[in-house]
């Protein structure tokens, strides 16, 4: 009796798989299937990050055709919305499970929750809200397959134990590191090694899974697709162990080997691109079901033989304020961003001289800011929030974070209820205070106001830019107040809010092919002699940039009329808020 | 203030033609002449059809486009070529930028106008479009209308043939029907932006140029042709005359893409290459053959040439070509050398010939995609420049590739003409097609992009007026 399953790594890269890399990387359980299966070096994720990049998995339909590819909204009350896999879009489950198979989802991501629609259909969804031990995994497929002894039958595991959320040790290892960057490269390092650790482990699991049809006498009866969703950056375009970001190599070259019945094709490479998206097709080829109109085309065909030439994988990136879509074939790939919006600006990029931030995080020695957030302001107000150092009654001044204020008659002191007043008097070293300041033209400050805060909490520096500087590493410091604030590609950086801002309903595609966009910016890369993607060769190589563009622009024209608009949206709870902020998801 | 502007674009058309003996032929034309503003319209470097409609369209010099004629290298091949498409420009155009503002455009041949790229409103696309192909319009079901209309549309004649009387058959149904669909959709659609290119203008420049100019060093007094060109142009003075009649509201803008004139010859730039030393064959071809037909051998060429109305010159550098021989460090010293060689070429009589030579990165700041090593002019173009090898000497006085009798030049001619706000007559000296887009611009009420390199024509006019 036919059995298949989908054994998936979330944020796992194929160079971290000795069958990719052509070296032990300590990954004996992905290797041995590889050399009794079909190897695909060029499989492309549809998204690079879990929600589009599982949905097209499960309904072998790209981003925008079913509709989960955006990000989550806030609602009014602050708490999150999420849309939903329309209920018209039949999942691979559904039609398993229609055509009389059995079928299971074991492991999760929050992102996989029930109520988001994506695993829709299982007969059995053993969805676990922290599943980030693989070993769980193993036990609830052991348990699984030995209880329900299924005839015919699909399993999905969705193994977390390669994705955030990290040790938190080697966090502050990194923050900490300062203008020293070889305490940087170090922390990079260890992040990398952190990262290969936690792909060895996870191939211990992978192990554990295949004993497990071993010894159910299983293995020779089952279709094994290893895979993942996304991959991962590890320093290529600026961020160390992220995703969801762009649409790089780095996050949509995923690892795909499919180990057939019967080890058949065994040691096979196929070098064609082929896409997240085909899984569904060749799951109901496979399990003999019949074929669905999806984009997606099986990829038992291609391993037979029976297919000529599949020439491109595409991808989407979809935000409130941007579009990217890329293209990959087997030996480049070019990527065109569109900017819809005037956007928020959310990038190291936008913090230029001249503008105003506020930046909340953390001083440290040296002068050194880190902050965690960025916020760019309308408007300048020089302000310090964080522990008064030095009260000087004689000259009148106040010290924070290295800057002294002058107070004086006009210097507004605010208190809070339950401390009473506030006094300039009744200020000590080590209270807690916002300051308002004005700089004079002779660089005297003086503070307008002084507000006693409560303990505890992130420290606030706001002011202009002063200088920006690029540093190794993907570092850049923007120096502020004469501090220098330290921003990596994790800071988050936002602009506050315009609430003017009208929420944009049309689908990206529609405005892409309308022309309703401010501009695009278009990058093309030789993958094949350069695949960590260092050099934009759009200018070098305007013959390969318009046979790609063109392709990419018949493929958008495709998706006309099919885009997913009418889903619906759920409400996070809160449980699963902090999940996704623990994955790095949500702030 | 926002109008509805059409461009009509006249492939070629010479102001020594268009504004001088087919004035008289051509009514309609002439009374926008009288009633607007009008003057040469100096073309890019280099003037030809693919780069100057792009440079027209986006206001961006081909350096910038990355486009320096009709075939590229791929890469740094010897051989290998390839040419641009719709796909080729990733500069924004008139009617991209319109589109931001929510403004319809509608295009009829604009070049490279194949694949018909997405567009908020119609296209139709152009002479590149290869026979037979399936999808030619944006959107898709536009195809049907066309054919509804004029049948079998034409998108080019083949020109380069002797048989005069059917290309002069074929040429005057193409034009028809181009204008056929222009007038349907400028009628029937509800766009903002027009913009129409006839080929056709160009193609009788080439075919009949030495039958109507008596100035043409072929030229054979009562020949049969000689009324072709004066035909041809009242055709075009018609179907402008309905236009103006239809598009009571619109502003007409009609500009051509360079001029042209008669040819002189063909100046065969590889053999001067082998008599030079540049460039070494192996053994010499039995005919005439193109240069990548022929033996070359590479390990002993320092550079090589292509024809078409300009010379495009090629390097062959270590490390960069497959068999490079001149070393990195000498490229700006043997470039240098070869362009002043290039300069001393002489006509069949003996005299000099006025030869520009370019780099490409000195003359538009930034050269994109592949651009030639040295780009060459030969008297003004007046001599084309024949790429294959084989000939007897260096001097042709037709074309290499077939019968061909005109060059290009480097002025157009543009005239903008407002019904609603008739003008007297008035003349413009120095507006170029880098000021098309921001004049279209700015009749619509759009703002140019950053980066645009021209200028609104009104503003030339103005300081024409009052120095």
């Amino acid at each position: 009796m036919p059995h298949a399953i989908l054994i998936l790594v979330d944020a796992l890269r194929a160079d971290h798989l000795g069958c990719y890399a052509g070296e032990d990387l300590g990954t004996p359980n992905m290797d041995r299937l590889a050399r009794q299966g079909v190897v695909f070096e060029n499989a492309i994720s549809q998204g690079s990050w879990t929600r589009p990049s599982t949905a097209s998995m499960m309904t072998g339909l790209y981003p925008s055709q079913n509709g989960v590819g955006t990000r989550w909204s806030k609602t009014s009350e602050g708490r999150l919305s999420a849309r939903t896999l329309d209920p018209s879009i039949p999942t691979l489950a559904e039609i398993l499970t229609a055509n009389g198979h059995t079928t299971a989802f074991m492991g999760g991501s929050a992102v996989l929750k029930p109520l988001f629609g994506v695993t829709r259909g299982f007969t059995h969804n053993l969805w676990r809200s922290i599943a980030n031990d693989g070993a769980v995994i193993v036990e609830d497929f052991e348990q699984w397959i030995q209880t329900e002894r299924p005839e015919s039958s699909f399993c999905y595991m969705h193994f977390m134990d390669v994705h955030k959320p990290l040790p938190m040790e080697t966090i502050p290892a990194r923050l900490d590191t300062g203008l020293d960057l070889d305490l940087v490269k170090e922390s990079k390092n260890e992040l990398m090694s952190y990262y290969a650790a936690a792909v060895r482990r996870v191939d211990q699991y992978i192990g554990g899974v295949i004993r497990a049809l071993e010894s159910e006498g299983m293995l020779e009866d089952t279709l094994i697709i290893l895979s993942a969703d996304h991959g991962e950056e590890l320093g290529e375009h600026g961020g160390m162990l992220s995703h969801g970001r762009t649409l790089y190599r780095e996050l949509l070259h995923v690892p795909l080997v499919m180990r057939l019945p019967g080890q058949a094709f065994a040691r096979e490479r196929i070098d064609q691109p082929v896409q997240l998206i085909d899984f569904m097709p060749t799951i109901l080829d496979y399990l003999q079901c019949p074929p669905i109109d999806v984009p997606g085309r099986s990829l038992l065909t291609l391993i037979r033989g029976e297919e000529a030439e599949r020439a491109a994988a595409f991808s989407e990136h979809v935000k409130p304020d941007r579009y990217s879509q890329s293209v990959t074939t087997r030996t480049h790939q070019l990527i065109q961003s569109y900017r819809l919006e005037d956007s928020r600006p959310g990038s190291p990029a936008d913090l230029l001289p001249g503008l105003s931030v506020a930046a909340k995080g953390q001083r440290i020695q040296g002068g050194r800011f880190i902050p965690t957030k960025i916020f760019i302001q309308g408007e300048e107000r020089p302000t310090l929030s964080g522990m008064v150092e030095r009260v000087d009654t004689a000259s009148n001044s106040v010290s924070l974070m290295g800057i002294t204020c002058q107070v004086n008659e006009d210097t507004r002191f605010i208190g809070k209820e339950d401390s009473g007043p506030l006094t300039f008097d009744g200020l000590a070293v080590g209270d807690r205070v916002t300051l308002n300041f004005t700089a004079e033209s002779n660089g005297r400050r003086v503070a307008t106001t002084i507000k006693r805060k409560p303990p505890g909490g992130k420290s606030k520096i706001e002011g202009r830019i002063e200088r920006v500087q690029a540093l190794e590493g993907g570092l850049r410091s923007v120096t502020v107040l004469g501090m220098d604030v330290l921003i990596d590609s994790n800071t988050k950086i936002r602009a506050m809010k315009d609430e003017n801002r009208e929420e944009i309903t049309v689908s990206p595609v529609n405005r892409v092919l309308t022309g309703d966009f401010i501009d695009v910016h278009t990058e093309l890369y030789d993958v094949t002699s350069d695949p960590a993607e260092t050099r934009d060769i759009v200018d070098e190589r305007p013959d390969i940039a318009q046979e790609l563009e063109e392709m990419l622009a018949l493929w958008t024209q495709s998706l006309l009329g099919q885009v997913q608009e009418s889903t619906g949206s759920v409400d996070v709870d809160p449980e699963t808020m902090e999940q996704l902020r623990l994955m790095g998801y949500v702030e | 203030m926002s109008r509805r502007v059409i461009v009509i674009g006249l492939d070629s058309a010479p102001p020594s033609l268009l504004f001088g003996r087919m004035l008289e032929q051509m009514p309609n034309l002439a009374g926008m002449v009288e009633g607007g503003v009008h003057g040469p319209l100096r073309s890019c470097d280099p003037p030809i059809t693919v780069p100057a409609w792009q440079v027209m369209s986006t206001s961006a010099s081909p350096g910038r486009l990355g486009l320096y004629g009709f075939r590229h290298r791929r890469g740094y091949s010897y051989t290998e070529g390839w040419t641009p498409n719709s796909y080729s420009v990733r500069l924004p155009r008139i009617w991209d930028v319109l589109a931001r503002h929510g403004k319809r455009s509608c295009l009829v041949g604009v070049p490279p106008g194949y694949p018909p790229k997405p567009i908020n409103g119609w296209s139709v696309s152009c002479f590149l479009t290869p026979p037979n192909a399936e999808q030619y319009t944006y959107p898709a079901q536009l195809r049907g209308e066309i054919e509804k209309l004029v049948g079998t549309y034409l998108f080019d004649v083949k020109f380069r043939i002797e048989d005069r009387e059917i290309l002069r058959e074929q040429l005057f149904e193409m034009t028809e029907k181009r204008f056929d669909v222009v007038h349907h959709l400028a009628a029937t659609k509800p766009w903002d932006f027009f913009m129409m290119v006839e080929i056709g203008v160009d193609r009788l420049g080439h075919a009949f140029w030495k039958f109507f100019d008596p100035e043409h060093p072929r030229y054979e007094p009562g020949n049969p042709y000689e009324g072709v060109a004066d035909e041809y142009y009242r055709l075009i003075d018609r179907r402008l005359g309905e236009l103006l009649e239809t598009l009571e509201d619109a502003v007409f803008l009609i500009v051509s893409d360079h001029g042209s004139k008669a040819m002189h010859g063909a100046f065969c730039i590889n053999e001067w290459l082998i008599e030079r030393g540049y460039l070494k064959l192996e053994e010499r071809p039995e005919s005439i053959v193109a240069l990548d037909k022929a033996a070359v051998d590479w390990g002993a060429t320092r550079a090589w040439g292509w024809g078409g109305y300009y010379a495009r010159i090629f390097l062959n550098v270590e490390g960069r070509e497959g068999q490079g021989v001149i070393p990195a460090g000498r490229y700006e010293e043997e470039r240098e050398e070869l362009a002043e060689e290039l300069r001393t070429i002489t006509r069949p009589d003996g005299a000099r010939m006025r030869v520009e030579v370019f780099r490409p990165e000195e003359i538009y700041g930034a050269a994109l995609g592949n651009p030639p090593d040295l780009m060459v002019y030969f008297d003004d173009l007046d001599w084309r420049s024949a790429g294959t090898v084989g000939h007897d000497g260096f001097y042709l006085s037709e074309n290499d590739t077939g019968p061909d009798d005109s060059v290009h030049a480097m002025d157009g001619i543009f005239v903008l003409y407002d019904p609603e706000r008739r003008c007297a007559h008035s003349s413009v000296e120095g507006a170029g097609i880098l000021d098309v887009a921001p004049t279209v611009l700015e009749l619509m009420g759009v703002p140019a992009p950053a980066g645009m390199e021209g200028r609104p024509i009104e503003l030339i006019s103005k300081e024409e007026v009052f120095p």
